[in-house]
């Protein structure tokens, strides 16, 4: 039925006329319909195979031409074919040379003098039928490819028995090298593994092939151009009867994307956790602070409506009005600096030298110093600089240094001593005073809070360390405090370089 | 009963919100006595001088602030706890605040020393409310 539904296609490939009308009648036998041509030369069978819009359905050949012939003639047939089976009819019977045909990738090797219509006849079935099934694990093959392509997904075995390791093209992409330039390795791979994480991927990878258990990583590439991939590894062990490990494979996924959208993610969490911060400080100061000179503006209100006041009360009571007004305003002013600090650490960050912020500083307070004799003792030996914020970094530093000085000893010459020094990665400032100090068993908890004071005797509305604090903290860094009363404080603020 | 002058104590850092409760008290009083404390300890140091005695009749009212910055009006609360029963026993003691802490708030209903919160300022109405109209 097959033989007279389809129209096939045949080229035959020989020089020997009367080879030609043999196979020619053998083929018409079978498949009374099909389109038999003739090329007697390589070249000529190269320029009917380019030319034809509809592939042949197989390739008769004899392996010798006038222009080609043997192996050399065969591969150069294949590279021209793609997947259209070849068939070679030859006058040789040499078992070990049809078996080279077959291995070089021929569908059938036949001996002309053999040949019956029925042999050729299943011979060509078996090739077309070859044929697409090869089409469609080519097929399959392409499709998984995109699939990995699209997932960044890649896969590689280790043959344990053979020592032979295969990986997928996508893996060649994810680690941006040729395949065809490359010998993939277990060393290859590792090479490409950030230094920081090899560690952790031996271990799994250990994991695996001792205890046979599955294991998965998550590590860095290093690329080439110094750039980071994250992938994520996962791998299994294949075991023969006798429990011997025989095969190591898995998978290798790119999850740069996804990390770098977790990443994201995380930034925007923070975000969100400081904005609510920023909002409990706000409900906290319109709780605490807010609502003080407000309260003292309803009570002056209702008061001097009193119309038995005296002229000296209302004096007073305009007096307080007016101080409770401008109580209201600094306030107001105050919540719009503290909330504006987050927004302003996006700003550029510049190498600021420590050297020279002091040396500002202590310039634009000279009255201040000279008036209580200051003694500033700057150490930047170990490290004199720091990539930051340079108006967060001066404030920081002014407001640590006028608090030692505002809050120094009556009797005794205020020193300070401001030290910087690197330890691994961090870099760590210190601020020691010889000054009042704090007590803090009582006051320790509130040291940074906002408008917390723990002296009368000189102007302050209890802001400058809850800043320093918001500042040094969106900055990324710490600030702690050690301090004894009557002996003197020490500010430590660390920072991550 | 023979009647005795009302005695008030403000501890309060704020001088404004003290002339305010003063002046108010001395409208809703025909005689009061008041005294203003902006420094927490030397309230502390006027009770332990002045209420030695357990003086007959009506008890004094303190009105006193939670924000100071050197005492606080819990650390005060904690202090004038120890002090002896009849001269405790000569106060009833208010927090006059500001804050709109629920915190705050539910501190000073819970502690057996305070009597109540009040939220500045203080008024008229609020002390009709605490001692009733005055004849």
């Amino acid at each position: 039925m097959l033989r007279n539904k389809i129209l096939y296609t045949f080229l035959v490939v020989e020089d020997n006329a009367g080879d030609f009308m043999l196979i020619e009648d053998l083929l018409k036998e079978q498949f009374a319909k099909a389109t038999i041509t003739n090329a007697t030369t390589f070249k000529q069978a190269i320029a009917f195979i380019e030319v034809i819009v509809k592939p042949y359905d197989a390739v008769l050949l004899d392996l010798s031409l006038p222009d080609k012939s043997g192996d050399e003639l065969i591969k150069d047939m294949l590279k021209m074919a793609d997947l259209t089976p070849i068939i070679v009819l030859t006058g040789n019977s040499n078992i070990d040379y049809s078996i080279n045909a077959i291995s070089l990738g021929v569908s059938d090797y036949l001996v002309k003098d053999d040949l019956t219509n029925k042999i050729l006849h299943k011979s060509i079935l078996y090739a077309i039928n070859r044929k697409s099934i090869l089409e469609n694990l080519r097929a399959e093959e392409a499709n998984l490819k995109k699939a990995q392509a699209i997932a960044h997904l890649s896969n590689w075995e280790i043959d344990l028995v053979q020592n032979s390791i295969k990986w997928s093209d996508e893996l060649y992409n994810i680690l941006e090298i040729k395949k065809d330039k490359t010998n993939p390795s277990t060393d290859l791979f590792f090479s490409f593994i950030h230094p920081d994480d090899i560690g952790i991927v031996r271990k799994d990878v250990s994991e695996t092939q001792v205890n046979f258990s599955d294991t998965s990583s998550e590590c860095r590439l290093l690329m080439k151009d110094g750039s980071i991939k994250y992938v994520f590894l996962q791998r299994k062990i294949e075991l023969d009867n006798n429990k011997k490990p025989i095969r190591l494979y898995g998978t290798l996924q790119d999850i740069t994307e996804r990390k770098k959208t977790e990443k994201k993610q995380k930034k925007l969490t923070s975000d969100l956790i400081q904005r609510n911060r920023d909002l409990e400080q706000f409900t906290f100061i319109v709780s605490h602070n807010l609502r003080a000179p407000m309260a003292n503006i309803m009570g002056i209100a209702t008061i001097l409506q009193d119309e038995t006041l005296t002229t000296q009360e209302q004096k007073e009571l305009l007096q307080g009005l007016s101080l409770s007004i401008s109580g209201l305003d600094i306030i107001i002013k105050d919540i719009n600096s503290i909330l504006q600090v987050k927004d302003e650490v996006n700003e550029k960050k510049e190498i600021i030298s420590f050297t020279k912020l002091v040396k500002n500083i202590l310039n634009s307070i000279r009255t201040l110093i000279e008036k209580h004799d200051v003694i500033i003792k700057p150490d930047f030996s170990d490290v004199d600089e720091i990539f930051s914020l340079k108006v967060y970094m001066h404030s920081i530093f002014y407001n640590l240094i006028v608090n030692s000085i505002k809050y120094c000893k009556p009797d005794e010459t205020p020193i300070i001593e401001i030290k910087s020094k690197k330890e691994n990665e961090k870099l760590i400032i210190t601020f020691k005073d010889n000054g009042l100090g704090i007590d803090m068993k009582t006051k320790g908890d509130k040291v940074f809070g906002l408008y917390k004071r723990f002296h009368t005797h000189v102007e302050g509305k209890g802001m400058g360390l809850f800043m320093v604090k918001t500042q040094v903290e969106a900055l990324g860094g710490t600030i702690t405090v050690a301090s004894e009363l009557n002996k003197g404080s020490e500010f430590t603020l660390t920072f991550i370089r | 009963m023979t009647t005795t002058v009302k005695q008030f104590l403000l501890i309060d850092d704020d001088p404004i919100n003290n002339f305010i409760t003063m002046k108010t008290l001395k409208t809703f009083f025909k005689e009061a006595e008041v005294k203003d404390f902006v420094v927490p300890e030397k309230g502390l140091e006027y009770i332990e001088s002045e209420f030695k005695m357990d003086k007959i009749g009506e008890k004094a009212t303190i009105f006193l602030d939670i924000n100071m910055p050197t005492l606080t009006g819990w650390e005060f609360l904690d202090k004038f706890k120890t002090f002896t029963e009849p001269v405790k026993k000569q106060f009833n003691i208010y927090m006059l605040s500001s804050s709109l802490d629920p915190g705050d708030i539910q501190r000073a209903k819970l502690n057996s020393l305070v009597m109540d919160f009040i939220e500045k300022p203080i008024n008229i109405t609020i002390l009709t409310k605490m001692f009733g109209v005055v004849v």
